[in-house]
């Protein structure tokens, strides 16, 4: 189950906005996590990671797939949102150490840490899905 | 090898520790190996002509009774389908009536598995006949486990047509891989 897990991710992140076949990937990486809760963390891990590799290369003509796998991050996060805030939570973290890091050290090196188009889109996309389940986390908050 | 090789290495095991009667030994047991692998390699031969005169009937007729609801079939179509997908797969003889030379079955065989096998697999193993049946519904799974090994191997190493074409279908799995986990689970 994990592997078909991974294959269906892998290929959707490669495939997405070029075929429709991707979302056929999603729908059934989706179903596994849906059915399988003990795969929703390591699911949300991988959608994340296929994420930042994609969003590496951002241009032109990969901003609306990039935009489409955010939409589908998103809808993949409200399967369980209570699940999803722990594992977003360590996500954003890391990010936070990144930039006070920089912050404090202000090199060169250092800046490129969060100077990219990952750092860039991982920001857009968590802010969208907090705006999106704002009613959910208004609760916990 | 004769009787009296076998008594000298019985010899050599009792006590004495010379080199010589230990190099004896091994000889003598690399010559067991070398039977082995004889019967290995005619086995294999064995398996090679089985599988080299599949023909287009007899693929139809395994078709038609894996739709039938064979476990038999199904277990045919999945080590043909195993077979099929494969990347180190090469010709085994010149017949043309042979499927595995012919790569206009390829489709055939593809669309067979990837269209239509994970239904009757699903309606197979719903159905209550397989459920009241334990024996019937362990073999099933047996099949439905390689099935699934031999479908994941292909999405890993086929080519991207093959690979695109079975995503398209990909759903048709989704409630197989789930009986599977659960059936594995109660057990």
């Amino acid at each position: 189950m994990e592997i078909f897990l991974k294959l269906t991710i892998k290929y959707w992140s490669e495939n997405i906005g070029k075929n429709n076949s991707a979302n056929n990937a999603l729908l059934l990486a989706k179903g596994i996590i849906e059915k399988t809760p003990s795969l929703f963390e390591m699911g949300l891990k991988l959608v994340y990671l296929n994420y930042l590799n994609a969003a590496k290369a951002t241009n032109i003509y990969s901003i609306v797939s990039i935009h489409e796998m955010q939409n589908n991050i998103i809808n993949l996060l409200s399967i369980d949102l209570e699940k999803a805030y722990i594992t977003i939570f360590s996500f954003i973290r890391k990010m936070c150490i990144n930039l006070r890091a920089t912050l404090t050290d202000k090199k060169k090196v250092s800046i490129k840490n969060i100077y990219n188009w990952q750092f860039l889109n991982s920001i857009h996309l968590w802010a969208k899905g907090i705006i999106i389940n704002i009613n959910y986390y208004n609760i916990l908050l | 090898m004769s009787g009296d090789e076998g008594e000298d290495g019985d010899d050599g095991d009792e006590g004495d520790s010379n080199d010589e009667d230990l190099d004896f030994g091994e000889d003598d047991y690399e010559d067991s190996e070398v039977d082995d692998e004889a019967v290995d390699k005619d086995i294999e031969k064995g398996d090679k002509k089985k599988t080299s005169t599949l023909t287009i009937k007899e693929l139809e007729k395994i078709f038609t009774k894996a739709t039938n609801g064979s476990t038999y079939a199904l277990m045919r179509v999945s080590n043909i389908f195993a077979k099929f997908t494969n990347p180190e797969k090469k010709a085994e003889s010149l017949d043309e009536e042979n499927i595995y030379n012919n790569p206009k079955y390829y489709k055939k065989i593809l669309k067979f598995c990837i269209k239509s096998l994970p239904e009757i697999f699903d309606l197979k193993l719903t159905s209550t006949d397989t459920k009241d049946n334990e024996s019937s519904l362990s073999s099933l799974k047996e099949v439905l486990k390689k099935y699934l090994g031999t479908y994941s191997k292909m999405l890993k190493n086929s080519d991207s047509a093959i690979i695109n074409y079975a995503y398209t279908y990909i759903g048709n799995i989704l409630p197989l891989i789930l009986l599977y986990k659960v059936s594995t689970i109660n057990q």
